[in-house]
């Protein structure tokens, strides 16, 4: 299990921003650090005309899925 | 009849280690905190807005989520249930030197003693956490641990001895003649251990479900006669343990929604016991307007909660124009709270500005029952 840092520029489209970041996010995610990489923290830390969404992330690999339990 | 209205549940938020002029620091969020949960009758917020090391404020109707577990909360996927109290485990790194380990634990007794809270058992990670603070592209305060397997194990072991909470204390590096350090403390810098402490706390949140919260073990600092007042609750004593200690004693449950059928969208609003908090009860959203790019944030908005957008400068412009979010903007916390009390009375906030604007400033369709009412426009009857 390993911890490591994430930066990507996204230009979303029109409509839910959340919707097309967490899957965005995800396959930046699993291209950088492997199958599996999971968001543990991120957020848009500029946002450009041009390039669109800056977003810096952690993100956790190697852990199991988190087992939210009450 | 009260004249008092019900409960507006409230989230506020202010970003950790992005250097907010007002919450950036020691637990300087607290006094707009106090002043929203008044405004409120209830305040959902974070660890690093209510810890101020030795300095901590204990309010019932304030309830304290760590950022892992808020940001889920208000995406819909957790409920919150507020507790009369709670067992704190305390996870000390093994990489802390004994006599500075030996301060925690004395903070720990202290607040047992003195404050009545229950704590305990006391465990240490098999191997050193080894944190390393770092920062991001923009500035703002990132890190990371080389051992996370070793940190979710201490967990797990509490857990199964009876914690129902976890504080925990891991040994930061100290660098008491940087730049970024001076800064802090002359009150013009970022926090730089904030973003691994949430990593930290984000990590244990995730993987146990239930309340955690961070301290750092650091040697302390030669004084600083020029100390700003904003950090000068971390130079108070040994440790920073009892504030999180506190805040833990009685954070709320975590409780995943989605289950059984129960849909987050449509909320539960009251549990039998009558103080289940949902995310279909959020009445507002309280963050600083040029860091809202978060996602409890963007959650909120895309839910049409209102969100209010108070001047609060840091090193980040992510704005409500820049995100094409609709806001209620405002120049102060006080007047947040302001907004906040008319949200809860069931005032526009569109009306007490002039000129008046033509439509509702938060956005809503004509099918929106109203600022912070649940979807199915039934009354709100909560407690916190």
């Amino acid at each position: 299990m390993r911890l490591e840092l994430l930066q990507l520029w996204f230009k979303p489209l029109q409509g839910s921003r959340l919707s097309q970041l967490r899957p965005a996010l995800v396959a930046a995610a699993q291209a950088q650090a492997g199958p599996g990489a999971q968001l543990l923290r991120w957020a848009i830390t500029a946002a450009e005309p041009v390039r669109g969404l800056r977003i810096e992330a952690v993100v956790l690999v190697g852990a199991p899925p988190p087992p939210l339990r009450p | 009849m009260s004249a008092s209205p019900p409960p507006l549940p409230t989230l506020l938020v202010i970003p950790t280690g992005v250097g907010c002029e007002l919450g950036g620091y020691a637990g300087d969020g607290l006094p707009a905190a106090r002043l929203l949960a008044a405004a409120s009758g209830c305040l959902i917020t974070h660890p690093n807005v209510m810890n101020g090391a030795a300095l901590y404020w204990s309010d019932r109707r304030i309830q304290y989520v760590e950022g892992w577990a808020l940001d889920r909360f208000a995406a819909g996927e957790l409920a919150l249930a507020p507790v009369a109290g709670r067992r704190v485990g305390l996870l000390l790194d093994a990489g802390i030197e004994p006599e500075l380990r030996q301060r925690q634990i004395q903070a720990a007794e202290a607040c047992r003693a003195t404050l009545g809270l229950a704590i305990g058992p006391v465990l240490t990670s098999e191997e050193p956490l080894e944190v390393g603070p770092s920062l991001g592209p923009s500035g703002a305060s990132w890190g990371s641990l080389k051992r996370p397997d070793a940190l979710l194990r201490a967990g797990e072991k509490l857990v199964q001895a009876g914690a129902t909470a976890i504080a925990v204390v891991a040994r930061f590096p100290d660098d008491p003649g940087s730049e970024a350090l001076a800064a802090y403390r002359a009150g013009a810098g970022v926090d730089a251990l904030a973003g691994a402490e949430a990593v930290i706390s984000h990590l244990l949140v995730r993987h146990l479900g239930i309340p955690c919260a961070h301290a750092p073990a650091l040697r302390a600092l030669p004084l600083d006669p020029d100390l700003d007042p904003r950090a000068a609750a971390e130079e108070l004593g040994h440790t920073f343990l009892p504030c999180v200690l506190v805040g833990l004693s009685r954070a709320p449950d975590l409780v995943p929604l989605g289950r059984a059928g129960q849909s987050a969208a449509e909320g539960i609003g009251l549990s039998q016991a009558g103080t289940l908090l949902t995310p279909a009860s959020i009445g507002a959203m309280v963050a600083p307007a040029g860091a809202l790019g978060g996602e409890a944030v963007l959650a909120c908005a895309e839910r049409r909660i209102p969100v209010i957008a108070v001047r609060n400068p840091c090193l980040l412009e992510v704005s409500a124009q820049s995100l094409g979010l609709e806001v209620l903007p405002a120049t102060s916390y006080a007047e947040a709270a302001g907004l906040v009390l008319a949200l809860r009375e069931g005032i526009d906030p569109g009306v007490l500005r002039r000129p008046l604007s033509a439509g509702r400033p938060w956005g809503a369709g004509a099918a929106d029952p109203g600022p912070g009412l649940p979807r199915d426009g039934t009354p709100r009857r909560l407690r916190c």
